[in-house]
């Protein structure tokens, strides 16, 4: 017999791992596999620009948090939504202690097949530091999977409508307005997480240093992604304590 | 009835539940407004209209929604901040939602380590045979009709024993059979010094399991005590009868001679509507005042005998 915490952790992983949302979570993880064979199989010829239009683009701005985004949304949401979730709220443990494993779960559920199908990617991709690169790339779909969980799990807390929420804040801002305005940057979880892989490995992010796609210092990119993850962990367990559960 | 005069004064000691000036608004809405009660060991009915309150407030109690102005007092706890009471009692909310995905004993095993419950097993086979489940304990609950739904979910609530199960609206679904079986459940829990708070707008079901009720209508406390003086001031209140006949001015000028009659009215549509204290007397009287003037009854039918009128003459009484 496991604690609480380990059953809502199993239990979540139950109800995020059901056979459509399997599928639907690989397709999308897929997504820079896909790209990245298919380029290979008709001989792209992969030079500097399209090897960030890769990682940025497809896996930072669009993959990873669309990914984040189905998987994390729905964790309190739908349960909030059919009513199940009295199940939790009446169970004899702190607030924290309902959403830590929660959110756990959903990290490990996102990380995994993202992490498999980027690091397959840039093994295809990049031919030089590939093993530098990898790691890299996996440690930036792990902190940026982290930030992006935080976020749509808290959102969930607040409505059951996150998804759409979270489809207009990935293909709007994320993908579309931070990368057309000079310093949205800054407010981009996906262009923090892109600085902090720039630190480590400028072969494999490799941003202009000027305009629109100018990425934030490291240390502010660092700061910020941390203090996120912390204030929506926080801003969860608060939503947690003062709801009213239907 | 006057609540006053009426009620049982609440004790304080003992008490399962206390609730102190309590109200719930959402937005505008005003779900309870100031309701003071304490809710003592034993099986105690939370009876009143669909729409009164009644489900606000158990969730109240359960700590799921928290209260707008006033104090809960669950075990003697506040269950929005003292989460380990609810290792203490077992919780039936009004809808049926469940783990769809999940088996009967998967349902209830979740519910037992959602628990914290040490010897598991052993309290998963208890609660289930309690409710007769052990038949279907390996099917989806997405294949359970209604009732098995219920009954599932009262294992779930059931299991570790806990000291006070709060069931909101548990016969929903039942069928007559597990009616009485639902009964017997209630009255071993109460036998083995357990308490019960059970949620209903029909009377006669909270009548079948509970000595005590509170009654809720609009939100407010209505009237709290025992069930039998309840019932007893609901005999003694007015009705309105309305008689179809073949003459009806000829019966109604032959009923109002009767004591137990207040007024009589005759409708445009030719029907008496008779205002009576006391049903039981116009009952026997009525067949044979019409065979004495040879007048065919059609048909008698009381117009408020809602639990709605019955409820608002409490509250206006």
């Amino acid at each position: 017999m496991g604690t609480i915490a380990e059953t809502i952790f199993m239990l979540t992983l139950r109800q995020s791992l059901s056979l459509r949302k399997s599928v639907v979570l690989l397709l999308i993880a897929a997504i820079p596999l896909m790209i990245a064979v298919g380029a290979t199989v008709v001989s792209v010829e992969w030079d500097e620009s399209t090897r960030q239009l890769f990682i940025q683009a497809i896996v930072a701005y669009t993959t990873l948090p669309l990914v984040a985004l189905i998987v994390a949304a729905p964790i309190f949401a739908d349960e909030i939504e059919d009513r199940t979730f009295t199940n939790l709220m009446l169970s004899p443990i702190s607030r924290w202690q309902i959403a830590f494993p929660k959110v756990t779960a959903a990290v490990l559920i996102v990380a995994i097949p993202m992490i498999v199908s980027v690091a397959a990617s840039i093994i295809l991709v990049y031919s030089e530091e590939t093993y530098t690169v990898t790691a890299v790339g996996a440690f930036g779909i792990v902190i940026g999977t982290i930030a992006f969980v935080s976020l749509f799990t808290f959102v969930g807390t607040l409505t059951t409508r996150a998804v759409i929420f979270g489809i207009v804040y990935v293909f709007g801002f994320e993908a579309f307005i931070s990368s057309t305005i000079p310093g949205l940057k800054y407010i981009s979880i996906s262009g923090m997480t892109l600085s902090i892989m720039q630190e480590l490995s400028s072969t494999l992010v490799n941003a202009p240093k000027s305009g629109s796609n100018q990425l934030p210092p490291v240390e502010y990119a660092a700061i910020a992604l941390i203090t996120i993850i912390i204030l929506c962990n926080i801003a969860t367990v608060w939503r947690l304590k003062r709801m009213d559960v239907h | 009835m006057n609540h006053s005069e009426n009620s049982i004064p609440p004790s304080s000691s003992g008490s399962v539940v206390s609730l102190e000036s309590v109200s719930k608004w959402f937005g505008n809405v005003v779900a309870v407004s100031d309701v003071t009660l304490n809710i003592d060991k034993g099986i105690t009915g939370l009876l009143g209209p669909n729409g009164a309150g009644k489900t606000t407030i158990l969730r109240m109690i359960s700590g799921l929604y928290s209260v707008s102005e006033g104090n809960v007092r669950l075990l003697g706890t506040n269950p929005r901040t003292d989460h380990s009471v609810y290792k203490r009692i077992g919780i039936m909310t009004e809808n049926e939602s469940a783990y769809e995905f999940m088996t009967g004993l998967e349902y209830v095993r979740l519910s037992a380590r959602l628990k914290d419950l040490r010897r598991e097993e052993s309290h998963l086979r208890h609660a289930i045979e309690r409710v007769d489940m052990s038949f279907a304990l390996d099917r989806k609950i997405s294949t359970y009709s209604r009732g098995m739904r219920q009954r599932i979910r009262l294992a779930a609530a059931l299991v570790g024993d806990p000291e006070l199960l709060i069931l909101d609206e548990p016969l929903n679904g039942a069928d007559p059979t597990q009616r009485l079986r639902f009964q017997e459940i209630l009255h071993q829990t109460t036998d083995e010094g357990r308490s019960v708070i059970i949620s209903s707008h029909i009377l006669e079901e909270v009548e079948e399991v509970s000595e005590s009720v509170v009654l809720v209508v609009n939100g407010k406390l209505a009237a709290q005590g025992d069930f039998h003086a309840i019932r007893a001031a609901l005999d003694d209140r007015p009705y309105h009868v309305k008689i179809e006949c073949s003459a009806p001015r000829q019966l109604g000028g032959e009923l109002a001679k009767l004591p137990a009659i207040q007024s009589i009215q005759f409708d445009p549509d030719g029907s008496i509507v008779a205002l009576t204290t006391n049903v039981a007397v116009l009952q026997l009287d009525l067949p044979v005042i019409a065979q004495s003037l040879n007048v065919r009854l059609t048909r008698v039918q009381p117009i408020d005998d809602s639990l709605e009128s019955v409820f608002s003459y409490l509250v206006e009484g």
